[in-house]
């Protein structure tokens, strides 16, 4: 029955923020990240759907403007429009913004493939009093529009119906072929003549779109045809005809070209656009008066940022509580009904101990998550972004460095990695990638709140963190600053961003988003944090200490003798002179290197090895406790420890998407584990050894 | 005509040519439909230099260096 499925590749483009991911996961069922600022999708995306007897492979692309691409995300959607050539395009237009989302309709349909439109967000639109007339649209120009509303899941349906009667060619809708008037199109006429010489170029891509790009210069376009035997022909009339046209008209050949788009654009929305009812007030204006104001816009960004830390550490306390008595009840538990053994050292100090350590933290990265996508889809991001950029750029990054920073901070340092995408400037980009690992991101939460949690008092805890962010962005904007004056010098890119209009998010949309990452956390735990775990606990139970060693010490004494005789306990040993004068003994060593599979499995690792040292099952008292008695431990050590967790090597994960970002390159790769761990021991150092000095202990 | 950084705000503009801009940046202009004629209006003008304005009924904001090259033309109400 499968074999027998008819395939259709298509692809979903459209504006950056007019509701792609949104529609693609109504197609397909799947759940990618959507929110209300653009970029949020970097990378192409793929799923399916089965409607009858059809299979339709969708892909969901990165938002772009136009076929100029510039940067990365752009060039991955323009390239696969171009190179994949899918059977059919879906054109998500945002329906409150025609006129600007048309122009991009106007390039893909003189590609020669089939466009269907999407008219996005119709509801925004009749909240601005107007309508659009997908009736007239098909009859006066061929253009099939079919109305959605994808954060409602509307107009779904419709839509995968007419993606099968435009495949099956049951609905005649027509290329759409711009007037640029008989000056240009007789230079357009001229290019395309000779394209038609070389049957290579005109069997794999559209003559018009050839000959319109060339016109223009675009260096993508002219990269194409390299290898073509009228290239030189090709190359020499292109430029002729920009520089003619672009003389007759006094203008540049883009401006010329978009002009007559644009003209084109305007007498379709004169005919298609209509106002039924007087528009309803945008509250956006009014807002941007205030949170972008000259002087209020810094102090509210800080209050918004302070407002999620305390919202996150104030209201998840009693949570994280509960969380971590049902694990210290179940550790007892576990181990009353287990027979002593090292099965029972295997499930109680093993899995609970060390995976329970990490478990124990999921109410605070729920309500975390919960407080960063209420911010999200309000819009308030792209205000973020534009706020920083002045202020990102006296450290050599640019404004979108900051979403790179927060998504980082938001959840996981790989989508903040990957988000780097669509900075334009390469060195820009590689500054945001050198820095964006320093930030605190979900995996380092727990080790942070398990150390404050350890050290500091309830009411503390809240401010100390917050600390903990501004030091890490400290971190990041100094080492960007010094990467910008010496290795990777260069003008900064320019800012132009669109803003999205506010909106108030709905609690649903939230409480998925928060669920979704959260869920990634459960996961990690399931899998990679509880392999690590187990590892740990092998290396710390193996080889047995025996003999003359245990005989006559109490329990608590043969605990300790067996992790030092340990082969993790061998490494702890051999590491701790490189460890010692930054003020950590072979544990933490363990715990650091470690946490370079995920950062979580410091916490997890650390719970194994405090388990490993208890006896009593009945008093299994949590991971934070047991801390707070370990005298080879202080405030001071805390605090240094905590340091260099933010700035040393990012996990495996992420060092792979660095090193994929990055351009593949070796010497990127080295640098990065060189600078982050000589840097978080000089840094952990000062600390320490400054603290010592000014009497904070030892 | 002044650039767009020396506009008044919340007065109705024509947007009349480019500066000193390269192409990429120009290009993500004219994309975002800013061509010659276009009307756009002016929302805030940070002492910075960095601007916000309506452009096909879209919020764009800009940093200085562009804002301070793009030259507008005040239309009396």
């Amino acid at each position: 029955m499968k074999n027998n499925l008819k395939e259709i590749k298509i692809c979903l483009a459209g504006n950056p923020n007019c509701g792609k991911s949104s529609l693609f996961n109504n197609l397909t069922g799947l759940r990618q990240h959507v929110g209300n600022y653009p970029g949020v999708t970097v990378e192409k995306k793929e799923g399916s759907l089965v409607k009858g007897s059809y299979k339709i492979n969708i892909v969901d692309l990165p938002g772009i403007y136009s076929l100029s691409a510039s940067s990365e995300d752009e060039i991955v959607a323009r390239n696969f429009i171009i190179d994949e050539k899918p059977d059919l395009i879906i054109d998500v237009v945002d329906a409150s913004n025609f006129e600007r989302n048309l122009y991009l309709y106007t390039q893909l349909s003189e590609l020669g493939i089939k466009v269907i439109i999407a008219l996005n967000m119709v509801d925004v639109l009749k909240n601005k009093g107007q309508e659009i007339d997908c009736g007239l649209l098909m009859k006066n120009y061929g253009i099939l529009a079919v109305p959605t509303i994808a954060n409602k899941n509307k107009g779904t349906e419709d839509l995968v119906k007419s993606v099968i009667d435009v495949y099956e060619n049951k609905k005649d809708i027509k290329s759409t072929r711009i007037d640029y008037g008989n000056f240009i199109s007789d230079h357009i006429l001229k290019i395309e003549n000779i394209i038609y010489k070389d049957i290579l170029l005109t069997a794999k891509y559209s003559v018009r779109y050839l000959a319109v790009s060339l016109i223009k210069h675009d260096k993508f376009v002219i990269q194409k045809i390299e290898k073509s035997k009228v290239y030189e022909e090709l190359k020499k009339q292109s430029f002729e005809s920009g520089n003619i046209i672009s003389d007759k008209f006094s203008d540049s050949v883009d401006s010329v070209f978009a002009d007559r788009i644009y003209t084109w654009i305007h007498s379709v929305a004169a005919v298609a656009v209509k106002t039924v009812a007087k528009s309803k007030y945008d509250i956006s204006d009014a807002i941007d008066k205030i949170v972008l104001n000259r002087i209020f816009a810094l102090p509210i960004f800080a209050l918004v940022m302070y407002t999620i830390f305390k919202f996150t550490f104030t209201v998840s306390e009693p949570f994280v509580g509960w969380f971590e008595s049902g694990i210290e009840f179940l550790s007892g538990y576990a181990g009353k009904v287990i027979p002593e053994g090292v099965f029972q050292s295997f499930i109680v100090d093993g899995i609970i101990g060390g995976v329970g350590g990490v478990l124990g933290f999921f109410p605070l990265i729920l309500f975390m998550f919960f407080a960063i996508a209420f911010f999200e889809d309000t819009g308030y991001m792209a205000r973020a972004v534009f706020i920083m950029d002045k202020f990102m750029r006296k450290f050599g990054l640019h404004g979108k460095s900051f979403a790179s920073m927060i998504i980082s901070t938001n959840g996981c340092a790989v989508p903040g990695l990957m988000a780097a995408r669509t900075i334009e400037s390469e060195k820009d980009r590689l500054i945001t990638l050198m820095v964006t690992p320093f930030m605190i991101c979900g995996a380092k939460l727990p080790i942070f709140a398990l150390f404050i949690g350890a050290f500091f008092s309830a009411k503390d805890g809240a401010n100390v963190m917050f600390i903990m962010y501004v030091l890490s962005v400290v971190f990041a904007l100094g080492a960007a600053w010094i990467l910008k004056k010496t290795i990777l010098k260069g003008k900064p890119a320019y800012f132009i961003m669109e803003l999205p209009p506010y909106r108030m998010p709905s609690l649903k949309g939230i409480l998925l988003k928060m669920w979704e990452r959260g869920f990634l956390y459960l996961k990690k735990a399931g899998t990679i944090i509880l392999l690590v775990t187990i590892l740990i606990w092998a290396g710390l139970s193996f080889p047995k200490a025996g003999g003359e060693q245990v005989e006559n010490v109490s329990e608590e004494q043969a605990a300790s003798i067996q992790v030092e005789q340990s082969y993790i306990g061998k490494l702890g040993n051999l590491i701790e002179p490189i460890i010692k004068p930054i003020g950590f003994d072979g544990k933490a060593g363990i715990a650091l290197i470690s946490g370079l599979a995920a950062k979580e499995v410091v916490v997890s690792t650390l719970g194994t090895i405090y388990s490993l040292g208890e006896v009593d099952p009945e008093d299994a008292s949590s991971l934070s406790e047991k801390l707070q008695q370990d005298p080879d431990w202080s405030k001071l050590k805390a605090v240094t420890f905590l340091v260099f967790c933010l700035i040393y090597l990012p996990c495996v994960v992420a060092v792979a998407v660095f090193f994929r970002e990055s351009g593949s390159k070796i010497k990127w790769l080295l640098f990065l584990a060189f600078w982050t761990t000589v840097a978080a021991w000089i840094f952990s150092f000062i600390v320490y050894q400054g603290g010592r000095l000014f009497g904070f202990g030892g | 005509m002044s650039p767009l950084t020396k506009a008044k705000k919340d007065t109705l503009l024509v947007f009349s040519s480019f500066g000193n801009i390269v192409d990429r940046e120009k290009q993500k202009l004219i994309d975002l439909g800013l061509i010659p004629g276009e009307c756009i209006k002016l929302l805030q003008c940070a002492r910075n230099g960095y601007v916000t304005f309506i452009l096909k009924g879209s919020r764009i904001a800009l940093d200085c260096n562009i804002a301070g090259e793009i030259i507008v033309n005040e239309v009396s109400k």
